[in-house]
């Protein structure tokens, strides 16, 4: 007797539920790793860029003093906050209570992290930030301060509310624009 | 493919083995800056341990005319590395400074490049590696942490040589001959580890590989490596000696 | 479908079952508490490394070290450039104090006992109540027992005054496990110092080197290991090395010549050496000569004579000639001897005829010979002067206050710095007498073997979180002073050492003139400035003068020698002592682990993984055997023999030593700890209990070199963890690893 159903007709149907289960599967998983991409992390509370760099037109590095100094941009410590906010109270004052209150008790407001690298990255802010300016200001024939090159990677932080991340930061990024700057592509370069 | 830095740059290392103690200095120094998972017992009995310099003892001869010799071995940062074409995903290459780079996280484990090492300076991450919480406060920034499964290796303290040529770049400087050191070269008592940069004929370095004392480890193979040697002196050697190795 | 490889990657990434996984260098909440602090102080930027000159202290040793500090917490090591002994080299040792500083084994606060455990109490209540058991041992006319490690600069200085202050009935004893006792007799009877001298090797053209691994372990390795550099190749003519050890230390390996000598044979060989320079006429001071010989001569040592040593030596006449002369010779030349040839019964003896070699070579006080350290000249405002040395009692006297400890003449002992309960364990039981006193005070901030036994706990700061300072001995040779100052916060809640003593004085109603160590070393710092010297710093005024010390790491005047040309006291012995051992087939050699030392480096895992230079062992007690003896016992690499000496016994497994002699069985010190941490408890065995109750007939030193020790074999296994072997060895046939060349034609082949 032949057999009713083929040796090679249970593989086909094998492999077909195989790979819908694998699409399915993906297509359900793919959407959803791409929105957790660059979530905007929850803050302790809103800290409100576009008040302090347009509304007050604080320098960026006013308070991340050290960009073109090393590795890190730098948080300011609640020190610099108070160092305002001790007269300034702005807004309805709840906000700046709470940076008075941290000052008060000594515990550090803990922000979160929006730009983060991975760990093989090491990234300098220093560098670019030199390099950047010289490339600006050899095209527009004036000198250039260093706030003037952040919004390159982190966008025009004066108009939003909350920063989140606006450039993908993924390696093709840096890639991209390193050759188009001539600027080393050499793995060690970034990491090591 | 442009250089990491717009230095002319070659680092070298020199080893001077009639200085050499055999202290163990540079080994826990490397630990140390390196985040090198922590060298526990299992690794030493399975013989898998991570140790990027490590100090070979040779014997010579028996007692009571019996020597023994110590030499440093690390990466050799060969110009003609056998360890590099044989990646299959291009984790390891050679910069234009003269180092022989890993790059972690292209690195997935084949093991190829330690199997075609001659000098036995690669080493593949057998554990995960793991420090009580409070350790992890010494770890430095500077330097990835290597996971579980991928190789790793001395890299000449690149992370030293690159915050160093930032640093120099920021102030508009040249970097000093004997600015910059790799951990081990700056713990080493006797100072027989001396780094620096063969494209500047007035280092140290560029004076001693012009040494009659200097050869390289295992010249013969055409690795060319880039750390030079110099010969251990004996005013008691005969030339004809029962060798082992230990 | 066609997967290229790039695409393959992508595709591992995405799904994580790619290799590579990272496991981050920081915990991210807390990494946010650290860099956005609610204060920052001027000089801690993210990402910035600051650099603080600091001290390293460890019993004897000291080195000048930089700290690297970022975001709050030390990251690395490194020598001080700028600090006269060890200039910017660094120990294994001082390398791993990261790793005592972030140790999760870490006494966090005040405690005191409750059962067989400790509970936790407030500074407060610790001080209060040991204030009260201090008073308690007055009142009934009993005594309290400090013991603490060597200490000088102000923190010996405060228990100086300490123990003045409190009066009789106190007693301040210091502990080292290996004691330099009989080395400290030996440079006062031959050189008439107080301090230990600096052996200038760098300038050196000969040395001659008894039983001291100066190179591993002895006083100051990192010291005298930069000079040994700048000996072989500083420039000048290559120095030439001869040591005379019964074992294969590392300083034996770097020699030229290795002489494997009988234990205990070393004054023998050395007066040898003496007859022979003098019968020669090589000796280069004749004034020295006649005061070392009674005006006798060679004739005086006639008995020494190289043929007639070399039986009891082992070691051949004509290479004892053949040393003398080119000690003599090729000068300037040094004399050194500690170690293993000090650890006899005849140790004085031995030290005695080496060290007076020096002044037959003519290098007492001169460029590469035998350079004397000024004392330390200052007295600060109270008049306390400040110990530039510090001396242990000798392991004769400790057997005299462990009976006392036992016979209740002790109402409380107080520990600072040392672990008399793991060092003092073979026949002077230490532990066992402790446990007959009614308050035993600790101020370790581990839980040591002597820790354990406390009642009260006082951890004090790490080194990196105290102030202090301190005078290295041995010194550079001119007056100096390192300074010690915290580089971080502490991590728990421990205090320093001088001030809870301070502290505790102040409950006492005792008029001590500071408030804390900070203020005496800063006191200290400025009192130099205020008697014009200022050594190699600029200032205009003393508190500019202080943040100059601070940053250099300490205060140092190349300019402060000593003025004293050393002095002999004793002539020649013409005499030879016999050295004295227990019963035992065996020599019994316990040496010092290069990275453990005596046992206080056990904790740590760097240490406890540093490979013994020689054997490559790690993480292990073992006993060397030559092949050859190995073979006549049939044991080989890995197999555990039992070591007995009398009713003691340790097991320990077999390393086969090409170096080692026949009849001599070598122990590393350092492991056999019974608490000490997660990392030190019950790994390996305490070679130091095996050791018999013998000392140096003079000075009472522990004559841990006079045991001798009987071999069985268990018929146990393990797996030796080692370096060795665990990569394939890297030769080939046409080129050796290693080339050796003799120093006057190329003799290697190709």
């Amino acid at each position: 007797m032949r057999a009713l159903i083929s040796d090679k007709f249970i593989i086909v149907v094998v492999a077909i539920v195989l790979v819908a289960t694998f699409a399915v599967g993906m297509g359900v998983v793919i959407p959803k790793v791409l929105a957790n991409i660059y979530p905007v992390p929850e803050q302790p509370f809103v800290f409100p860029h576009q008040t302090h760099a347009d509304v007050a037109a604080l320098d960026c590095q006013f308070c991340h003093r050290n960009a073109d100094q090393t590795n890190a941009a730098t948080v300011p410590a609640v020190e610099q906050c108070v160092f305002c906010h001790k007269i300034i109270t702005g807004g309805d004052g709840t906000i700046t209570a709470q940076v008075r209150d941290a000052w008060d008790t000594g515990q550090p407001i803990t922000w979160a992290r929006v730009h983060r690298l991975p760990d093989t990255v090491r990234f300098w802010h220093e560098p670019h930030i030199r390099v950047l300016s010289d490339l600006m200001s050899a095209e527009q024939g004036r000198d250039i301060i260093p706030s003037e090159v952040c919004a390159t990677c982190h966008g025009d932080v004066a108009s939003v509310k909350q920063v989140e991340q606006v450039r993908t930061l993924k390696m093709a990024d840096c890639v991209e624009c390193h050759r188009a700057k001539n600027a080393p592509t050499d793995c060690s370069t970034c990491h090591y | 493919m442009v250089r990491a830095s717009e230095r002319d740059s070659k680092w070298s290392m020199v080893v001077d083995i009639d200085r050499c103690s055999g202290c163990q200095a540079c080994v826990i120094a490397c630990h140390a800056e390196n985040n090198i998972k922590l060298p526990d017992e299992e690794m030493y009995e399975t013989g898998r341990t991570q140790n990027w310099i490590r100090i070979d003892r040779y014997w010579e001869g028996e007692f009571p005319d019996v020597k023994a010799r110590f030499l440093p071995v690390f990466c050799q940062h060969c110009g003609n590395a056998p360890c590099e074409p044989v990646c299959p995903v291009y984790a390891t290459y050679h910069s234009l400074d003269g180092l022989n780079i890993q790059v972690y996280n292209r690195c997935v484990g084949t093991r190829f490049c330690a199997n075609n090492d001659p000098y036995n300076v690669r080493f593949f991450n057998w554990w995960e590696p793991i420090w009580p919480d409070i350790m992890r406060n010494y770890l430095n920034p500077d330097v990835t942490v290597r996971s579980k499964g991928i190789m790793e290796k001395c890299t000449m303290c690149v992370h030293r040589i690159r915050r160093a040529e930032r640093t120099a770049d920021r102030d508009g400087r040249e970097i000093n001959d004997g600015e910059l050191m790799p951990a081990c070269a700056q713990a080493c008592p006797t100072g027989s580890l001396v780094f620096g940069d063969l494209n500047d004929d007035n280092s140290k370095v560029s004076h001693m590989v012009e040494d009659e004392r200097a050869y390289r480890l295992l010249e013969s193979l055409g690795t060319g490596p880039n750390v030079v040697y110099l010969k251990k002196v004996d005013p008691e050697y005969k030339g004809e000696a029962v060798k082992h190795h230990g | 479908m066609d997967v290229t490889r790039r695409e393959f990657l992508r595709m591992a990434g995405a799904t994580s079952v790619g290799a590579v996984l990272f496991a981050g260098c920081a915990i991210p909440t807390r990494e946010l508490l650290v860099q956005s602090p609610s204060q920052m102080p001027e000089d801690m930027v993210d990402g910035f490394d600051n650099w603080y000159a600091s001290l390293w202290r460890d019993g004897q040793t000291t080195e000048g070290i930089l700290v690297r500090v970022m975001e709050g917490r030390a990251k690395k090591i490194e020598g001080n450039p700028d600090f006269p002994t060890n200039q910017g080299k660094s120990s294994v040792r001082a390398q791993a104090a990261l790793q005592s500083l972030y140790h999760p084994d870490r006494i966090k606060g005040p405690m005191r006992k409750q059962g067989d455990g400790f509970v936790s109490v407030s500074w407060n209540e610790a001080i209060t109540e040991v204030s009260k058991n201090l008073a308690t041992v007055k009142d009934n006319n009993s005594k309290a027992l400090l013991i603490t490690n060597p200490i000088r600069g102000s923190l010996g200085k405060l228990v100086n005054k300490f123990g003045s202050t409190f009066g009789n009935n106190i007693e301040h004893k210091v502990y080292e496990t290996l004691e330099e006792t009989v080395t400290r007799a030996a440079v006062a009877n031959v050189f008439g110092q107080d301090l230990l001298p600096t052996f200038d090797i760098a300038n050196a053209k000969t040395i001659l080197n008894f039983g001291a691994d100066f190179l591993g372990t002895w006083l100051s390795p990192v010291a005298f290991g930069r000079a040994y550099g700048e000996f072989r190749q500083g420039g000048h003519d290559r120095g030439y090395l001869t040591h005379v050890e019964p074992r294969m230390s590392m300083t034996a390996a770097n020699a030229d010549t290795w002489l494997a000598n009988r234990p205990g044979t070393e004054g023998h060989l050395a007066l040898s050496m003496a007859y022979v320079i003098l019968e020669k006429g090589l000796a280069k001071d004749a004034d020295a000569v006649q005061r070392l010989t009674g005006r006798r001569g060679s004739a005086a040592l006639s008995a020494f004579a190289p043929d007639k040593v070399a039986g009891t030596t082992g070691i051949d006449a004509d290479k004892i000639e053949a040393a003398a002369v080119r000690f003599a010779t090729e000068t300037p030349s040094i004399a050194i001897g500690g170690g293993v040839a000090a650890a006899q019964t005849n140790g004085l003896f031995n030290l005695n005829a080496i060290y007076a070699l020096n002044y037959l070579a003519g290098s007492v006080g001169e460029k590469g010979g035998v350079v004397f350290n000024p004392s330390f000249p200052e007295r600060d405002k109270s008049g306390v002067e400040m110990p530039s040395s510090s001396a242990a009692v000798s392991y004769e006297e400790w057997k005299t206050t462990t009976n006392g400890l036992k016979t209740g003449e002790y109402g409380m002992v107080l520990v600072h710095g040392a672990d008399p309960s793991y060092g003092l364990s073979g026949t002077a039981d230490f532990s066992g007498a402790l446990g007959n006193v009614g308050t035993v005070v600790s101020f370790s901030n581990f839980l040591d073997e002597t820790t354990k036994q406390a009642d009260w706990i006082l951890p004090e700061h790490h080194m990196l979180e105290d102030w202090g300072d301190d005078i290295p001995e041995p010194g550079p040779g001119y007056a100096s002073l390192g300074v010690q100052q915290p580089v971080v916060k502490p991590v728990f809640d421990t205090r320093s050492f001088g001030d809870v003593l301070i502290s505790i004085s102040k409950q006492l109603n005792l008029n001590m003139p500071w408030s804390t160590v900070e203020e005496m070393v800063k006191d200290q710092v400025k009192r130099n400035f205020d008697r014009g010297s200022t050594g190699m710093i600029r200032a205009s005024n003393a508190e500019d003068f202080w943040r100059g010390v601070l940053m250099r790491g300490g205060w140092w005047d190349v300019r402060a020698t000593s003025t004293d040309g050393g002095h002999i006291k004793s002539s020649l012995p013409t005499q030879g002592v016999t050295p004295e051992f227990t019963q035992g087939d065996y020599h019994l050699i316990p040496f010092p682990h290069v990275a453990l030392t005596d046992g206080s480096g056990a904790n740590l895992v760097w240490l406890q993984a540093t490979p013994d230079p020689l054997t490559t062992v790690a993480w292990k007690t073992w006993v060397e055997i030559n092949p050859r003896t190995a073979e006549s016992l049939s044991v080989r690499e890995g197999d555990i023999v039992q070591l007995n000496a009398g009713s003691r016994s340790i097991e320990v497994p077999v390393y086969v030593h090409p170096a080692a002699a026949p009849d001599v069985l070598s122990v590393p010190i350092g492991q056999g700890h019974t608490d000490y941490g997660q990392w030190a408890a019950g790994r390996g065995e305490n070679v130091l209990s095996l050791v018999g109750d013998k000392s140096d007939s003079e000075t009472g030193a522990l004559a841990w070199g006079s045991t001798k020790v009987n071999i069985t074999k268990t018929g146990k296994r393990i797996v030796m963890p080692k370096m060795e072997g665990s990569v394939p060895a890297i030769e080939t046939v046409d080129t050796d690893v290693i080339q050796v060349t003799n120093g006057t034609h190329e003799t290697h082949s190709h």
